[in-house]
């Protein structure tokens, strides 16, 4: 099954997406195309299969973000940057249509989502990349490296987790 | 406005150069300049466009400047707040702080395809 990964597109098939989970599939069908085009709150990535290749079989979205260097207790925030913000990489969302799933789509989007967060890091700077995740697929990110940020309010239904952007640029250095 | 700057002697032989070679009399008539130049250069950029000079039969040369790509779209995510509580941020310090994990092989095996 050759896939590819783009941007997304006004007329990409998004109406049969099916991931198993009605936010992240309304995200993609209502919202997904006026973020990125019109508000810029975030820029998605579809993967779909080359023979059918308008036509949406997974997707992940990125966004940027900052966190306030005044936020961090302490003097924490001082040994993270010079400046007053500390920028990071947010993967917002990740999904595979239910029909793909288990079919390795899920970590094509993932490396695919760490390719352009390590060209971020590049060409404009960032430390690490976020993702706020549902607690069934903690263990998922955990496997690639991805670390449980602790102190969650109690009943939080996602779970932030950090992974360094050193590790992922070593994990290439390495082979 | 005033402006003053210090700069290194080579930078200094550098201006006088150019202010010489474009017929210069004022350091504020170069600088007028200089930023148009800049102005245009990160306007070009911003849109997507890249920079480069033609030669009559030699090859195109591109411009990249780390700093004309802080600019570029294709760089260039959208921004959102995330909602931290202080415990979250002061484990994130820590996490931020610390050396880097080591890749675990998943994730050697998954930036393999890179």
């Amino acid at each position: 099954m050759p896939l590819l990964v783009r941007r997304l597109e006004e007329d990409d098939l998004v109406n049969r997406f099916d991931c198993g989970d009605q936010a992240l599939n309304d995200y993609l069908k209502r919202f997904a195309w006026q973020n990125q085009h019109r508000h810029s709150v975030g820029v998605t990535h579809v993967a779909a299969e080359m023979e059918v290749p308008r036509a949406v079989i997974g997707y992940h979205t990125l966004a940027s973000s900052s966190i306030p260097k005044s936020s961090f207790p302490g003097n924490a925030g001082q040994r993270l940057s010079p400046y007053h913000n500390v920028p990071v990489v947010l993967l917002a969302r990740l999904a595979v249509d239910r029909r793909f799933q288990q079919r390795g789509v899920g970590q094509m989007l993932l490396q695919h989502a760490l390719d352009l967060s390590l060209a971020v890091r590049e060409q404009v700077g960032c430390r690490c990349v976020l993702v706020d995740a549902y607690a069934s697929a903690v263990p998922w990110y955990g496997r690639f490296g991805f670390v449980p940020i602790g102190g969650a309010p109690a009943g939080a239904p996602t779970q932030k987790m950090f992974l360094d952007l050193r590790t992922v640029e070593a994990a290439i250095l390495r082979e | 406005m005033r402006f003053q700057a210090e700069i290194p002697t080579r930078d200094q032989r550098i201006l006088s150069s150019l202010m010489r070679d474009l017929e210069i009399q004022s350091n504020a008539e170069l600088l007028a300049h200089l930023i148009s130049i800049a102005r245009w250069a990160v306007v070009e950029r911003r849109q997507g466009r890249r920079i480069a000079s033609l030669g009559a039969q030699g090859p195109v040369r591109e411009l990249v400047s780390p700093l004309l790509e802080r600019v570029a779209p294709e760089h260039q995510l959208p921004c959102v707040e995330i909602h931290w509580t202080p415990e979250e941020l002061a484990n994130l310090a820590a996490l931020a702080s610390a050396e880097p994990a080591m890749p675990a092989e998943p994730l050697r095996g998954l930036m393999r395809r890179s």
